[in-house]
């Protein structure tokens, strides 16, 4: 795209050639319209060109500012502006370039890109939180079977019962759904089991070789375990410590998740070819976690889908052959073609052999549009888009 | 005023014939789309200039229903008026 100025006189010579009149009839021409067109302006009134736009003037409305050397108020006077309101025509002209994009609804993208990532980092709480439930059932075992030891065991007792308590909120402030109750129910009658067997105090010392399957974070409580009991309250607290933390952490993460991706978004796309793929990369984001919903929809008509899907290679026959050329894209034809540009990949796969790399195809390429089942090329079916889209994953990631 | 009305004084002022003035604006206007398709910038002295410019795609949400939307980049036509004529505009009283 040049970025030349062109002056009137440019313009006026390309009109003198074009109309066959003389520069000099060209120019007197030119001047005249934008003489009328001032003149009508300054009177009031606006300038309809069928084809090209409207020149209008509107008013500013007087507003209030700010001297910024003395700090007082000044009003600005009001004025009129001419504005150019271009005519449908040229706006699409103009436009054109752009005209095969359209506004994407991103409905339900943040909600649908966490349950995508959330499952991994929620699932390793949900094991610690249980693992560290573990740990406090058994110590608490280990404490009931120590009352009848002796009085210094049933301080411990109640220091357990004590450091207990603050990890069930810390559970309950992660996403973990595990209710406090529940933990309680589920903890007792373990308890009572625990409680029998460890009966004997020579179970007490075996305890701690029990610990450190515990996940990594909890590791340095492995060591302050050994020693006797009052220990035992610290090393819970550096648990905690490495628990909040994580969850902190986790809490970081998905803060940052949701500005990356529109850091991404607003400063990628910067022409036609990263907006394509930032909107794919949202695309792609879309099916992932959307790919195993063909299941639930009705078996049948799934199954006839597949079929097609499957059989798309049996019987070829094509719409056209197009030349491509520069500035061209696959997904321009497919929108032409099918009437969605999601669909290029079945243009690509009918043209395997011309087209090494779809991302970049050989300018003057002859590039064959085949002839595709409607129910795979339908925009309106989400299962052809995502068919679609899947294939494209399949094509790009290689 | 409208195309006819403007064909109409453009060509009294001239003093040539309607479909002259038809003909010749209909040439300029299909010169001055071209230019700005290519990118190209068209200044007239004493008026303004017209030029093309890219507006950057955008997530619009929709303040009713929250639903967010990502605009495609666009190009549009841009006219910026001359000081010239700013100044001839400015005395214009309000009505």
């Amino acid at each position: 795209m040049s970025k030349a100025k062109l002056t009137m006189q440019d313009i006026v010579n390309t009109i003198a050639g074009k109309a066959g009149v003389t520069k000099t009839a060209a120019e007197e021409f030119f001047r005249a319209w934008m003489a009328v067109t001032e003149e009508v302006l300054l009177a009031d009134g606006q300038v309809k060109v069928r084809g090209f736009g409207t020149f209008r003037r509107v008013w500013m409305a007087p507003r209030k500012s700010v001297n910024v050397q003395t700090g007082e108020d000044i009003l600005l006077d009001g004025y009129y502006r001419v504005v150019f309101v271009p005519d449908r025509e040229l706006k699409e002209r103009v436009n054109e370039p752009y005209a095969h994009l359209e506004p994407v609804v991103l409905d339900g993208e943040p909600e649908a890109a966490q349950p995508a990532s959330e499952p991994d980092p929620l699932a390793t709480l949900a094991e610690q939180a249980d693992e560290i439930k573990g740990l406090l059932s058994e110590i608490r075992a280990m404490s009931a079977a120590a009352v009848p030891a002796g009085e210094v065991a049933a301080r411990p007792e109640s220091a357990a019962p004590a450091a207990d308590e603050p990890p069930a909120p810390e559970e309950e402030t992660s996403p973990a759904e595990a209710s406090p109750d529940g933990i309680r129910e589920e903890e007792t009658p373990a308890r009572e089991e625990k409680a029998s067997p460890a009966a004997t105090p020579q179970e007490e010392p075996s305890q701690p070789q029990e610990t450190p399957p515990a996940p990594a974070e909890t590791a340095p409580k492995g060591t302050p375990l050994p020693p006797p009991l009052p220990k035992r309250r610290t090393g819970w607290r550096v648990v905690l410590g490495v628990l909040a933390a994580a969850v902190v952490l986790t809490a970081a993460y998905f803060g940052i998740m949701p500005v990356q991706h529109w850091v991404n978004k607003v400063f990628l796309g910067y022409d036609t070819r990263t907006y394509d793929a930032v909107h794919e990369r949202w695309e792609a984001r879309q099916t992932a976690p959307a790919q195993s919903l063909p299941q639930a929809v009705t078996p049948a008509a799934v199954d006839t889908f597949r079929q097609v899907f499957d059989s798309r290679f049996d019987h070829r026959e094509y719409l056209a052959t197009e030349r491509f050329n520069p500035g061209s894209r696959l997904a321009h034809l497919a929108d032409r073609y099918y009437g969605s540009p999601y669909f290029w990949v079945y243009i690509y796969e009918a043209n395997r052999e011309a087209i090494p790399d779809p991302d970049r195809v050989q300018v003057g390429a002859q590039v064959r549009i085949p002839k595709m089942p409607a129910l795979l090329v339908n925009p309106d079916d989400p299962r052809a888009v995502e068919a679609a889209l899947s294939l494209r994953e399949q094509y790009l990631k290689k | 005023m409208n195309h006819k009305e403007l064909i109409g004084a453009v060509a009294a002022r001239l003093d040539m014939p309607e479909d002259y003035v038809s003909r010749l604006l209909e040439v300029a206007v299909d010169t001055m789309s071209a230019q700005l398709c290519e990118g190209n910038q068209v200044g007239v002295q004493g008026f303004g200039t017209l030029e093309v410019r890219r507006k950057e795609e955008r997530i619009s949400v929709n303040p009713a229903t929250q639903v967010r939307t990502l605009v495609p980049p666009k190009l549009v036509v841009n006219f910026k008026q001359s000081n010239v004529l700013k100044d001839k505009l400015k005395g214009l009283p309000h009505e």
